[in-house]
């Protein structure tokens, strides 16, 4: 129950946060090389930094924290392979979408038409990678290996 | 309540989400996995295969800090926003950002794919990033090759269009 609770309240915050303030990762990236503004890219710089003061800072207070700082976690070539693909994907079509999944949920719980159908598709998407997606990709692994 | 902050108000609210994701697996158990506090994929999709496995009896797969109850960020979100929008007379059905809903849906689904082949979205990635992971600093140096490849597409088909 705890753990569903914390999302409960942490997306309650930063819904609102993020409703306010237009944080958006993705067009954080976009405007930073396109158009030389740093105005949203502050926010994923913001996260990294606060991560690590976070887990730093808990770690030292005895928290849950097992395995920080993480290091080396490459544990296969295809593994490798599989996130770049899939960080290169993630990256274009949300540019392509103009905002990243969380903006994407702020955006449809203001009213963005658009936004909604995204979501719908996302989570058709998700469905999909589960029933289907997932297991060609453990035969492709299998003929890989 | 006004949120006033200024130009660094993107700032303040990534340290928050980084200090309040890791908040929340130090003392409120969300973990395993690591690092794990916000994401829009790893949480929509659990909260997705939940509700399929309680209501069809499947097996798809949840994150073991889920597995008795969901994780409810995306809710959270959703109530957060609304009431924002709702306070500020920001709230009223409106086009865009994409305007062909089709289209708009398949972008949906081709990020979700994508995504979850990686295993995180962009906020997951940043907080994975904070915690040391070598895997997620190279996916998140994909993630912006990705991003300035698509503006470079966009800016040209741009291009394109005026001259035609």
């Amino acid at each position: 129950m705890i753990p569903a609770v914390a999302t409960l309240v942490i997306g309650i915050l930063i819904g609102y946060m993020g409703q306010r303030s237009t944080f958006c990762t993705i067009s954080g990236i976009r405007d930073l090389f396109l158009r030389k503004n740093t105005y949203r890219f502050r926010g994923l710089i913001g996260i990294i930094i606060g991560g690590v003061i976070g887990n730093a800072a808990f770690q030292f207070v005895g928290g849950n924290v097992p395995s920080f700082p993480l290091g080396m976690d490459i544990i296969s070539g295809g593994i490798l392979i599989a996130s770049i693909i899939g960080g290169l994907g993630l990256g274009f079509w949300s540019v392509i979408a103009e905002g990243c999944p969380f903006r994407q949920h702020v955006m449809s719980a203001e009213g963005r038409v658009g936004a909604m159908f995204y979501l719908l598709g996302f989570y058709i998407g998700i469905a999909y990678f589960f029933m289907v997606t997932v297991k060609w990709l453990e035969l492709l692994l299998k003929a890989v290996k | 309540m006004k949120l006033k902050l200024g130009y660094n108000r993107v700032l303040v609210i990534g340290l928050i989400m980084g200090v309040a994701a890791s908040a929340a697996q130090a003392f409120f158990q969300v973990i395993p996995p690591v690092a794990d506090g916000i994401s829009f994929l790893g949480h929509p999709a659990g909260l997705l295969n939940w509700i399929v496995n309680n209501l069809f009896g499947t097996d798809l797969a949840i994150t073991k800090a889920f597995i008795v109850y969901p994780p409810l960020t995306v809710i959270g979100v959703f109530i957060g926003s609304f009431v924002a929008a709702a306070r500020n007379k920001e709230l009223r059905l409106r086009p865009g950002p994409v305007r062909k809903k089709v289209s708009a849906g398949i972008l949906g689904f081709l990020v979700a794919n994508f995504g979850l082949l990686w295993g995180a979205c962009p906020i997951r990635t940043a907080l994975l990033v904070s915690y040391g992971s070598v895997l997620a600093t190279i996916a998140l140096a994909s993630i912006v090759i990705g991003v300035i490849l698509a503006g470079v597409y966009m800016q040209s088909s741009a291009k394109r269009g005026i001259s035609q």
